[in-house]
């Protein structure tokens, strides 16, 4: 592993892969017990408290409009911090965390999915695991399925 | 002279005459009474074959048993009572009677007799005579009955072990005797015949010696009426001799002629008498003697009294003997039949022996097997109990099993709650192992994150995360192996079930064979005692297979005597048939008037 300034972790949904910037990654954590909220999109599953600070967690599958699959607990989550917003997304796994030159990033052309286009800044072609889609984690913080829960 | 004769003839006549018909009568007497001894005697030897052979007839046992009359009544007795009437035509017992009797008191009683069944448990006479038949010893009596002359054969009939049970007697008449007769009769015949010779003799002699005196007297008148002269001596002894037969001549011949019709009718009778007498000399019995009213005719009357006499006695005499004969050749039938009889009861006796002797042979094998059968029913009853020790033995050990698997069952119970723990421990590790995993994935964040500083710090997380990396992959491997084992455990148990079901059933099976031993055992007594038992009753029948053939044996030596017997009795009969020719051919000379 090298130590670059482009750091990523990849995620697993699904049968996908997806990359989001190291410094956007605050923890991750296991699905904790989390409290559903009412009248909120679908793609929020609940809030949860995680040392004093309140987290959203959030479905990638129906902002992205994957197959939805039930969580379990075995389920993780990824918490993101963008400008004052926490947020989490539920994930299958943590693949690994990889270095990625920004020369071999490619900018999203139309083999990727025109659902993934909204929060998918760029994608990276892995030796093994196939295309990387690197999250833009601004447009998700700035999605309005999300932004309207933002505390302050 | 002739008066001195004729009153010789009367001497002769009415003394010699009675004596000697006396005499001859004496002999004949003495000659029937031992004719009579004689025919006793062959009777008895006769009724001593026939008790023989009734004595094989009646088997005897069922003579003493029998009590009423309608006991006798049975097919054997009239079987027995066929055989008697057979016994009476053999031997021509016209008069006789045969029937068997058994003791009864002092008295006798009829048990069988040919003639009349009604007679069947009559009293009968008890003669002292009986009391050797009655021992098993033959004896005979003399006996007269309503005028007639008997012969009585008493014979033993024996039981089938030899012991006399009863006694045959067979009554025969005697007056059919022959040989008594013929002496009786023929004596003095012959005597009576001489006689009359003697007679004949006498007045002959006188008749010529009258004649000799009277040639002489004429021969010397005719010399004297020729003129020779006779001698002074001659004329003298002549005179001297002329004198008294001229005086008795004068008598004479006043007599002669006063009696010369009478005399010549004499001459003519006895002529007549004597050509009479002649031929019944010479057998011809068929003239007859003038009878006058004088003392010839007397003479001549009694002379036919005598010969019709004779007649009807040789005629008598002429029946008995073809009587004789005849009853001879059924005596020679019978011999002849029993003696085939006995020769066929010898062989057949010999073969029954044959066949008893190898029936006791198969009886000593049979007793053999039997004891055999025993001493292997003693083995299978020892081998049953030793069964049985083993069987228990195996019980006990069966139980011993079930224990072991209950034990077992327990210590697999106890294994698979230890796997259980191993297999929450393993959880935990792997659980352990996964958040160690995420603690070094955000170490690892932190560590990128704090740049070139975070260098060292992130190598050690990678570190911690292969580790527990590889520590999650042996939680895993441990959880499979418990899986394994658990399955295992399972299996296991399942095959504990099944194995204690099969202890209890196999405990039940010895059980039942236990059980089953017990009826075994209890089977093998019974048989062992029951080939005892026949093992008893052989050697029974081996005792009883020897009576019979010693038995048999006797019934051999019986039926030997009785052929030797049959032989002796054709020697009698043979010599009763030359003696009944004999007497035929004796009185065939004899002619006799019809």
């Amino acid at each position: 592993m090298e130590i670059a300034g482009n750091s990523y972790s990849i995620l697993n949904i699904g049968d996908k892969y997806f990359g989001v910037e190291i410094f956007g990654v605050r923890e991750i954590i296991q699905l904790p017990k989390f409290t559903k909220v009412p009248n909120t999109h679908k793609s929020i599953i609940g809030v949860f408290n995680l040392r004093g600070e309140i987290y959203s967690i959030i479905d990638l599958r129906v902002l992205i409009e994957m197959p939805a699959n039930p969580v379990n607990n075995k389920n993780l989550v990824v918490l993101l911090r963008y400008e004052s917003l926490n947020f989490g997304v539920i994930v299958d796994k943590v693949v690994d965390i990889v270095d990625i030159d920004p020369a071999d990033l490619q900018q999203p052309d139309r083999d990727i999915p025109v659902s993934y286009k909204k929060f998918v800044s760029k994608y990276y072609k892995h030796d093994k695991l196939g295309n990387i889609y690197i999250l833009n984690i601004a447009a998700l913080s700035s999605a309005e399925e999300i932004a309207g829960y933002r505390y302050r | 002279m002739t008066k001195s004769g004729s009153r010789l003839q009367r001497k002769i006549l009415f003394i010699m005459v009675p004596l000697l018909l006396v005499a001859a009568i004496l002999l004949g007497a003495y000659d029937y009474y031992k004719s009579m001894k004689i025919q006793q005697a062959e009777l008895l030897e006769n009724v001593k074959n026939l008790a023989t052979m009734t004595a094989l007839i009646t088997k005897g046992e069922t003579i003493e048993k029998i009590q009423t009359r309608e006991e006798f009544n049975t097919i054997f007795f009239r079987e027995l009572q066929n055989q008697l009437s057979q016994i009476r035509q053999h031997n021509n017992l016209k008069q006789g009677s045969v029937r068997i009797l058994r003791r009864k008191g002092m008295n006798t009683e009829i048990v069988v007799t040919d003639q009349n069944y009604n007679a069947i448990g009559l009293s009968f006479d008890f003669w002292t005579e009986m009391n050797p038949a009655f021992d098993g010893q033959l004896s005979g009596k003399y006996l007269s009955k309503d005028g007639r002359n008997l012969v009585a054969g008493i014979a033993p009939v024996l039981n089938a072990d030899l012991t006399p049970v009863a006694i045959l007697i067979i009554e025969k008449e005697v007056n059919q005797t022959y040989a008594g007769l013929l002496d009786f009769f023929v004596a003095p015949a012959i005597a009576s015949v001489f006689l009359i010779l003697c007679l004949f003799w006498v007045v002959n002699s006188q008749g010529r010696k009258i004649n000799k005196r009277i040639y002489w007297f004429t021969e010397n008148l005719e010399r004297v009426k020729n003129g020779q002269k006779l001698s002074l001596e001659e004329s003298d002894a002549y005179l001297n001799e002329l004198v008294p037969v001229l005086t008795n001549l004068e008598v004479e011949l006043k007599g002669y002629a006063e009696n010369r019709q009478e005399r010549e009718k004499i001459q003519k009778q006895i002529t007549a008498l004597l050509r009479t007498v002649n031929a019944a000399a010479e057998g011809d019995f068929t003239q007859k003697a003038a009878v006058t009213a004088d003392t010839l005719g007397a003479l001549a009357d009694s002379f036919n009294l005598m010969v019709s006499d004779l007649s009807a006695l040789i005629r008598d005499a002429k029946n008995s003997a073809d009587q004789v004969s005849s009853s001879t050749r059924n005596i020679l039938n019978n011999i002849e039949m029993m003696s085939r009889g006995a020769a066929d009861q010898a062989a057949k006796t010999e073969d029954i022996s044959q066949s008893a002797k190898e029936m006791a042979e198969l009886i000593t094998n049979t007793n053999q097997n039997a004891h055999r059968a025993a001493e292997a029913a003693q083995k299978a009853k020892t081998v049953a109990e030793d069964g049985s020790e083993i069987l228990k033995k195996s019980i006990t050990g069966m139980h011993i099993i079930n224990n072991s698997v209950s034990e077992a069952a327990r210590q697999v119970g106890i294994l698979r709650e230890n796997s259980t723990r191993i297999g929450e421990i393993s959880d935990f590790i792997r659980e352990l192992s996964s958040r160690t995993n995420l603690l070094a994935l955000n170490a690892s964040i932190e560590a990128a994150r704090a740049g070139e500083a975070g260098r060292g710090f992130s190598l050690v997380v990678e570190e911690i995360r292969n580790l527990a990396d590889r520590a999650n992959k042996s939680a895993v491997e441990i959880s499979d192996l418990i899986s394994d084992i658990q399955n295992g455990i399972s299996k296991t148990v399942r095959a504990i079930e099944k194995g204690t079901n099969e202890v209890s059933q196999g405990t039940e099976l010895v059980d039942k064979a236990g059980d089953t031993f017990r009826e075994i055992l209890g089977t093998v007594d019974i048989s062992t005692k029951s080939v005892v038992d026949i093992s008893a009753a052989t050697q029974e029948q081996t005792k009883f297979s020897k009576d019979i053939v010693s038995a048999l044996e006797k019934i051999a030596g019986i039926a030997k005597e009785t052929a030797e017997n049959a032989k002796l009795s054709r020697e009698a009969a043979s010599n009763l048939e030359a003696l009944s020719k004999t007497l035929n051919q004796a009185v065939e000379k004899f002619r006799l008037a019809h």
